[in-house]
C-alpha cells in the first residue's frame, strides 16, 4: 500500500513540474494608448515659463479626476488662467525665488514648491453655504479656485482710475493667500519651529474657531479666526497674512488715523503716522469702539497684541535662520511684482 | 488507496493543455477602446458642416434651459482631441475637446466657452439664485440613430443628440436677427401669446392668453444673459396657473421654449416668425394663434377687483388704510400730476392720498363709503372724495365721482377742485373706461403678497403700484 502511496506522490510531483505555459514574447507596441494632448501657445508659454525651470506642473484644462466629484466646477476662462498664472509666476515663485537666492538659499524654492498647481474657473459651492477657494493635498498639489474671478473687483462709483487699479492690485495680492498659507505648511512640516510658538496661545487653539469674528481672534493673539484651530495654522496664517498686507512696503504711507500715547495707548486725536500697511494692521489691532463711541485698545487686546508680537517674531526668525527668507523683505517684492503687474 | 490512484489516474486523463479558445475580439480592450475612440472623433470632424443640437437642461430643483448650437470639430492631427467651434444665436467661441474612455468613448469639452458654459458652470450655493444650470462638460456617446450620435451626460444624465448639420445651420445669423427682433418686444408692457385655436375655448372671438413674463429668476444672472429667460402665467379652468421660469431658444425660424406651455393637454413649444405677416405664430399642430405685445393685462387675477373694493381698500394694514396714490409709485401723466401736487406747498397741503372703503370718518364716525381720502398725519383732518368702484371686469375696475367732497381741512374742498394738479390726477383716476390691473402673486411666510399695478384702459402709460397683503 505504502508503495502505491509513494508512486502516486512521485508521479503528481512530476506532474506539478509540467506546465501548459507558452513563452509568448512581448508585443513590440504598448498596449497603453496615448493621446497627444493639444499643445497651445498658452501651454507652450506655461512649459517654458513654470514647468521647465520649476518643474510644477500646472492644469487649467478640465480632468475630472483632479476635482472632487461632490461638486459642480468649471475650469477657467483661458484669458483669467493666463492672468492667474502671469501674476503667479511674478508675484509668487519670482518673489520666493529672488529672496531665496538674495538669502543664500538658491535651490529653495525648486525643492519645495508644490509641484502641481490645478486652476478652476469657479468656487466650490459648499452645501453649508461657505465656498472653498483652495485647498492643498499633501504639499504637492494646490488647487486654486474662483480663477475667473481673479483680479476682478466692483469698481466703486466714485472710484478713479487709480484707486480701482489699486483696489485690483490688493486682490491680486490676496488671492495668493492659499499658495502663501499652503507653502508654510510645507516649510513647518519639512523642519519645526521653535516649541515656544505653540506654548504662547495654547489655551486658546479651538475647534470651534467658526465661532469667532475678526476682533475675538485678535484680542487672543490670533491674525484670523482660523488661525485659533491649532498652532500649525496659526503659524502659516501668520506668513499668509504677513504676505497679504504688503502695500507701501517699499515706501511708508501716510494714514490718517488715531494717534497713540509713548505708552502706546489709543487717543481720540487723529494724526498722520508713517507706515508700511503691514504696520499700519498691526497699528490698530484688536482696536474697537467703546461705550463713549471712542476708538480704545482694551487690556485683553493689547494682551493679545504682544502675544502675536511674540509669534510674530519667532516665525519671521525662523524663515530667516532656517530658510534664509527674510519675510519683510519678501513683502517688499511682493509689492514691487504686483506694481509691476499689467492688469487689464 | 487503489481507489486514490483510480481517481488520479482519471484527473490526468482529463488534463489537458488545450489552449486554442476562441477570443470573441481579435483585439485588446485596450485597442478596442482606443479604436472607438478614433471612429468617433473622426466621426465628428469629418462632417463638414458639423453637428447641430438643441440642448436643453435642467435638474431638480433648477429649471429647464437651453439654446440650439451648432458644434464644428477639429481634430488635432490624428489624436483624439482637438479644438471645437460653437456657434449659437449669440455667437460663436472655442474650447479644446477631447474623446477619451471612461464606461464608454466619453466627448469632453475641456476649455470653457461663452456659448455653451453658461449652461455649465455651477448654480451657486443656492439653487434659486443661480449663476447657471450646473449641467454636463462631460458627455458618454452611446449610439448612433438614424445618423444622430447621442451621448448623455456623465453626471446630469443630459441628454445630447447630435445631428449632421447643413450649410444653413451654421449660420446663425438669422437667429440672431430673430432674436433682436423679438428682444425689441420688451419695452411693450405685456407680452402674450394669443391663442385662437386648438385649446378648449380658444376662438378668434374669444382668444386665451398666455402671459410671456419677465421672471425675477433672471436677475441673479449677469447682464447679458438676463433677457434669456421667460416664464408663463396663464388662465386654466378659472385658476391662475404660473410656469416656472425658463429659456428661450432661438433659432432660424423662431423660438422654441425650453420648458413649453402646457394648457390641459396642449403643449405650445414654438413659434416662428412670418416675415410676409410680420408676426410670429405658433408653430405647434392643430394650434393656432400668435405672439402679441399689449399694453394690458389681458391675463386676469381672479376676483381681483373684489379683492382691492372688500380688502385692500377697505382694510387698515399696519396702521394705515387703503392704497397710496402717490407720484413714487406712479407712472405717465398720472404720475406728473401727483409730483407737482407733491411739490406744492400751498397749504391746505394735499400730499397724502389713499384709495379707500368703508372710511370712517374721524370726525363723525360715519362710514363715508368709498373714494379717495387725504388724511393728516395724525388720522383727524381728512378731505374725502367719495368715489363709486365699479367692477367692470375680472380685472377691470372704474372709479367714478360721486358726491361732494367731505372735509374738516379748511380750503381742502376749494383745493381739490380747483388745483389743476389734483383736478388732473382725479380726473384721470376717474376715466370713464377704468383701470385693469395686472398682479404677481408671491406666497411668503404664510402670507398670499399681491403685487399689483394698475393700467388706465384708456392710456396704459398711466400706471400705480400697489403691494396687497392676505394674511
Amino acid at each position: 500500500m505504502n508503495k502505491i502511496l509513494k508512486i502516486t506522490i512521485i508521479i503528481s510531483a512530476l506532474f506539478s513540474l509540467f506546465s501548459c505555459q507558452k513563452e509568448e514574447g512581448l508585443r513590440d507596441e504598448s498596449v497603453i494608448t496615448y493621446n497627444k494632448t493639444l499643445n497651445t501657445e498658452f501651454d507652450q508659454w506655461i512649459i517654458e515659463n513654470i514647468t521647465t525651470p520649476y518643474n510644477v506642473e500646472v492644469k487649467y484644462k478640465w480632468d475630472d479626476g483632479e476635482v472632487s466629484n461632490e461638486f459642480t466646477v468649471t475650469p477657467p476662462k483661458i484669458e483669467k488662467a493666463k492672468q492667474f498664472l502671469e501674476a503667479y509666476l511674478n508675484v509668487w515663485i519670482k518673489t520666493y525665488d529672488d529672496e531665496a537666492i538674495a538669502g543664500g538659499n538658491p535651490d529653495f524654492l525648486k525643492k519645495y514648491m508644490p509641484k502641481q498647481i490645478v486652476l478652476v474657473g469657479c468656487p466650490q459651492y459648499n452645501d453649508d453655504g461657505t465656498m472653498t477657494l483652495g485647498l492643498a493635498e499633501g504639499g504637492k498639489k494646490v488647487t486654486i479656485f474662483n480663477i475667473d474671478q481673479f483680479a476682478e473687483v466692483q469698481r466703486g462709483y466714485f472710484d478713479t482710475d487709480e484707486e480701482y487699479l489699486q483696489k485690483r492690485k490688493n486682490a491680486v495680492v490676496k488671492a495668493f493667500h492659499t499658495l502663501h498659507h499652503e507653502f508654510a505648511h510645507i516649510m513647518h512640516q519639512t523642519k519645526f519651529y521653535p516649541d515656544e510658538f505653540k506654548q504662547i496661545c495654547k489655551a486658546d487653539y479651538t475647534a470651534t474657531w467658526t465661532f469667532f469674528q475678526q476682533h475675538d481672534a485678535e484680542v487672543k493673539g490670533f491674525i484670523t479666526p482660523y488661525s485659533m484651530l491649532n498652532e500649525n495654522e496659526d503659524f502659516v496664517e501668520i506668513v499668509a497674512g504677513m504676505m497679504n498686507n504688503v502695500k507701501y512696503s517699499n515706501e511708508p504711507h501716510a494714514y490718517n488715523i488715531n494717534l497713540k500715547d509713548s505708552n502706546g495707548n489709543v487717543l481720540p486725536e487723529l494724526g498722520e503716522v508713517i507706515m508700511t500697511e503691514w504696520e499700519w494692521y498691526l497699528y490698530q489691532w484688536g482696536w474697537a469702539y467703546d461705550e463713549n463711541y471712542q476708538m480704545t485698545q482694551s487690556p485683553e487686546a493689547r494682551a493679545g497684541y504682544n502675544k502675536f508680537l511674540q509669534k510674530l517674531d519667532i516665525v519671521t526668525t525662523y524663515y530667516k535662520e532656517i530658510w534664509k527668507i527674510d519675510l519683510y523683505s519678501l513683502q517688499k517684492r511682493i509689492e514691487t511684482a504686483v506694481n509691476s503687474l499689467q492688469l487689464n | 488507496m487503489k481507489n486514490l490512484l483510480y481517481l488520479f489516474i482519471i484527473l490526468v486523463g482529463l488534463s489537458s493543455c488545450e489552449d486554442e479558445f476562441e477570443y470573441v475580439f481579435d483585439k485588446t480592450p485596450t485597442e478596442r477602446k482606443a479604436e472607438a475612440n478614433n471612429e468617433l472623433t473622426e466621426e465628428l470632424a469629418e462632417s463638414e458642416f458639423g453637428w447641430t443640437t438643441t440642448l436643453i437642461v435642467g435638474t431638480s430643483p433648477m429649471p429647464l434651459m437651453g439654446d440650439r448650437i451648432t458644434f464644428n470639430f477639429e481634430r488635432n492631427g490624428e489624436e483624439n482631441n482637438g479644438i471645437v467651434s460653437m456657434t449659437s444665436a449669440y455667437g460663436s467661441a472655442e474650447s479644446e475637446f477631447a474623446i477619451s474612455s471612461e464606461g464608454g468613448s466619453v466627448l469632453r469639452f475641456l476649455t470653457p466657452n461663452e456659448v455653451l458654459y453658461w449652461l455649465i458652470n455651477p448654480s451657486g450655493y443656492d439653487p434659486k439664485a443661480p449663476t447657471g444650470f450646473g449641467a454636463d462638460m462631460e458627455y458618454i456617446y452611446t449610439g448612433t440613430m438614424d445618423g444622430k450620435l447621442h451621448f448623455r451626460g456623465k453626471s446630469k444624465d443630459v441628454t445630447m443628440i447630435l445631428e449632421k448639420a447643413t450649410e444653413k445651420d451654421v449660420n446663425y445669423t438669422r437667429a440672431n436677427e430673430l432674436r433682436d427682433l423679438y428682444n425689441s418686444t420688451a419695452s411693450a408692457n405685456f407680452r402674450f401669446l394669443e391663442i385662437t385655436g386648438g385649446i378648449d375655448g380658444a376662438t378668434e372671438e374669444n382668444p386665451q392668453y398666455a402671459r410671456i413674463e419677465d421672471p425675477s429668476y433672471a436677475k441673479y444672472f449677469k447682464e447679458e444673459l438676463k433677457t434669456r429667460f421667460y416664464s408663463f402665467l396663464h388662465m386654466y379652468k378659472g385658476k391662475r396657473v404660473k410656469g416656472n421660469a425658463s429659456s428661450y431658444i432661438f433659432t432660424n425660424e423662431g423660438i422654441i421654449f425650453a420648458d413649453p406651455l402646457v394648457i390641459g393637454d396642449k403643449t405650445i413649444s414654438t413659434i416662428e416668425y412670418n416675415e410676409e405677416l410680420d408676426e410670429w405664430t405658433i408653430a405647434d399642430e392643430d394650434i393656432t394663434g400668435k405672439f402679441i405685445t399689449a399694453e394690458l393685462p389681458l391675463v386676469a387675477t381672479p376676483g381681483i377687483v373684489d379683492l382691492y373694493i372688500n380688502e385692500f381698500f377697505g382694510k387698515t394694514r399696519v396702521g394705515i388704510q387703503g392704497m397710496m396714490v402717490d407720484d413714487y409709485y406712479a407712472a405717465g401723466p398720472i404720475k406728473d400730476f401727483l409730483e407737482a401736487n407733491y411739490s406744492n406747498y400751498d397749504a391746505p397741503r394735499l400730499n397724502r392720498l389713499r384709495l379707500v372703503n368703508n372710511f370712517i370718518s374721524p370726525d363723525t364716525g360715519e362710514n363715508l363709503g368709498s373714494g379717495l381720502v387725504n388724511l393728516d398725519y395724525d388720522g383727524i383732518l381728512f378731505a374725502f372724495v367719495p368715489l363709486k368702484m365699479e367692477k367692470l371686469g375680472e380685472n377691470t375696475i372704474r372709479f367714478t365721482r360721486d358726491g361732494d367732497i367731505i372735509t374738516t381741512i379748511t380750503g381742502a374742498a376749494e383745493k381739490m377742485n380747483t388745483d389743476e394738479n389734483l383736478v388732473g390726477a382725479i380726473d384721470l383716476l376717474c376715466d370713464e373706461e377704468g383701470w385693469m390691473i395686472g398682479c404677481d402673486i408671491i406666497e411668503a411666510n404664510g402670507n398670499m403678497y399681491y403685487d399689483c399695478r394698475f393700467f388706465q384702459v384708456k392710456n396704459p402709460e398711466n400706471q400705480m403700484e400697489h403691494m396687497g397683503v392676505v394674511e
